[in-house]
């Protein structure tokens, strides 16, 4: 009785253990295609994403409405604060009005008399963050705006301050943005007023690093990050952040975007500028293109 | 014991069903971007039921639920789910050890196997090259699933009546006289 309960268990533990083994050794290959072919396996998880979390959207969107519920009663709690802290904040902002206004019939005035055209290409579609990434493996976020929204793969995102992030994987309905605090997000960046270029780099924490200074020495903390534009990846002049001394002496940006509450997203839903390839016609060199000389001539 | 436990041909769908409620669950848009980061319940989840369960937690449902994971919270595809197979697996082993001992004893064991499986992720990560997450966001991730593990357990035990057996019975029987 003993020896036979004991040697089928046995038998079917083996079994058990080379099931194990294979299923383990195909995890391991798909780890290892992840790795290698990334934007491929990338594709198919947003696209999974994009089919599930918007019919799964009606069992979240009631928890994390009551989620913010009470937080909002626990904010009835220091009413008073708050209120005498918005009052401040008044006072303050009545002051900054003026200045705005001021400024506003200032710019107005230069752009009359500029005969400026602004940009009109760059225009905004506004989504709402449906999903977060929900592991400290990544910093991001899903968001309701995709593909037949005109989002393509790269699109700068922001809130209503500065830049979150960027898009990586679009699918129909939905699209994944990475936050600058991601550990692979590097953003060019202006350093202003001195004017230093600078790369924002993400490091998996709250406040990305300010790294690749020219001159790290004429950056103060409390200066202003914005977009450099460079390179095409995100429109130039978005408010990034402000520099801060971070604990570990290493020059960081306070974001701009409140990236801890993030409900809605602007995504930047610019068309590429036209770029100019090549020399034109008629500057190019005339005897390698004897036809066209010909068609000149002709005319 | 008069409140009914679930019968055991429901315990696999419902286990099934649990596991992406767990995953929906920390994928909710509470704070996103923030140093704020959910517990992995989907892991406490199945350490509890296989705990308990470990005749009656088929592989395939840990594979699937894990790869379900990795999919839905953008983990690195794959690493996940075999890191949780595996501890799984370690804790089925072992499921015996644990019918008998106190609650904090199992506690201890979920916590340290998560510590391994984090560990195991990252240094995976560093081998291949890949950006490993940060130490901080690690350990916290570790305290907050540390403190989901025995409300998961709590919830399984009372909602669902999933006990192990002789664990209950043995203690039962001890009080009587």
């Amino acid at each position: 009785m003993a020896v036979r309960s004991g040697s089928t268990p046995d038998y079917v533990g083996g079994l058990r253990r080379v099931l194990i083994g294979v299923v383990a050794v195909l995890l391991v290959a798909l780890f290892l295609l992840w790795r290698i072919d990334n934007a491929r396996v990338e594709q198919l998880r947003v696209s999974l994403i994009d089919r599930f979390v918007p019919s799964f959207a009606w069992t979240t969107v009631p928890l994390a409405a009551t989620a913010h519920m009470v937080a909002d009663l626990r904010a009835y709690g220091r009413v008073y604060e708050q209120n005498a802290e918005l009052r401040r904040e008044l006072q303050r902002m009545q002051g900054w009005r003026e200045v705005a206004l001021q400024l506003e019939q200032k710019n107005a005035r230069l752009l009359a008399l500029n005969n400026v055209r602004l940009n009109p290409r760059m225009t905004f579609v506004t989504g709402e963050v449906m999903a977060d990434a929900g592991s400290p493996f990544r910093q991001s976020v899903m968001v309701n705006v995709g593909r037949i929204d005109g989002i393509v793969d790269g699109s700068a995102v922001m809130d209503g301050l500065g830049l979150v992030g960027r898009i990586a994987g679009v699918g129909e309905r939905s699209a994944r943005v990475i936050l600058l605090g991601d550990g692979s997000m590097r953003a060019p960046a202006t350093v202003r007023p001195s004017g230093q270029r600078a790369m924002v780099a993400g490091d998996n924490s709250p406040m990305p690093v300010l790294d690749f200074v020219e001159d790290s020495a004429e950056v103060r903390p409390g200066d202003q990050v914005v977009s450099s534009g460079e390179g095409g990846l995100y429109p130039a002049d978005i408010v990034i952040g402000r520099v801060v001394a971070g604990p570990d002496g290493r020059q960081r940006v306070r974001l701009a975007a409140d990236v801890r509450r993030l409900d809605f997203v602007r995504v930047v839903r610019g068309l590429p500028a036209e770029t100019v390839e090549g020399p034109g016609g008629m500057i190019g060199p005339v005897a390698a293109h004897p036809d066209v000389l010909a068609d000149g001539v002709e005319q | 014991m008069t409140a009914r436990a679930l019968p055991a041909v429901a315990e696999t769908p419902a286990l099934v069903g649990l596991g992406v409620l767990a995953v929906l669950t920390v994928t909710m848009p509470l704070g996103p971007g923030g140093a704020l980061v959910g517990p992995d319940l989907l892991y406490c989840l199945l350490v509890a039921w296989v705990i308990r369960r470990p005749a009656r937690t088929p592989l395939w449902a840990i594979v699937a639920l894990g790869l379900f994971a990795d999919l839905m919270l953008s983990r690195p595809l794959g690493l996940g789910a075999l890191g949780l197979m595996l501890v799984a697996e370690g804790f089925r082993r072992r499921a015996i050890l644990f019918h008998g001992a106190p609650f904090p004893v199992e506690w201890a064991a979920a916590v340290a196997g998560f510590a391994v499986l984090l560990a195991g992720m990252h240094l995976a990560l560093v081998v291949v090259f890949a950006t490993p997450p940060g130490l901080v966001p690690s350990l916290r991730f570790l305290l907050v699933t540390a403190l989901a593990y025995p409300l998961v357990v709590l919830g399984l035990a009372w909602c669902l009546r999933v006990r192990a057996p002789r664990a209950v019975s043995a203690y039962r029987m001890g009080r009587v006289p």
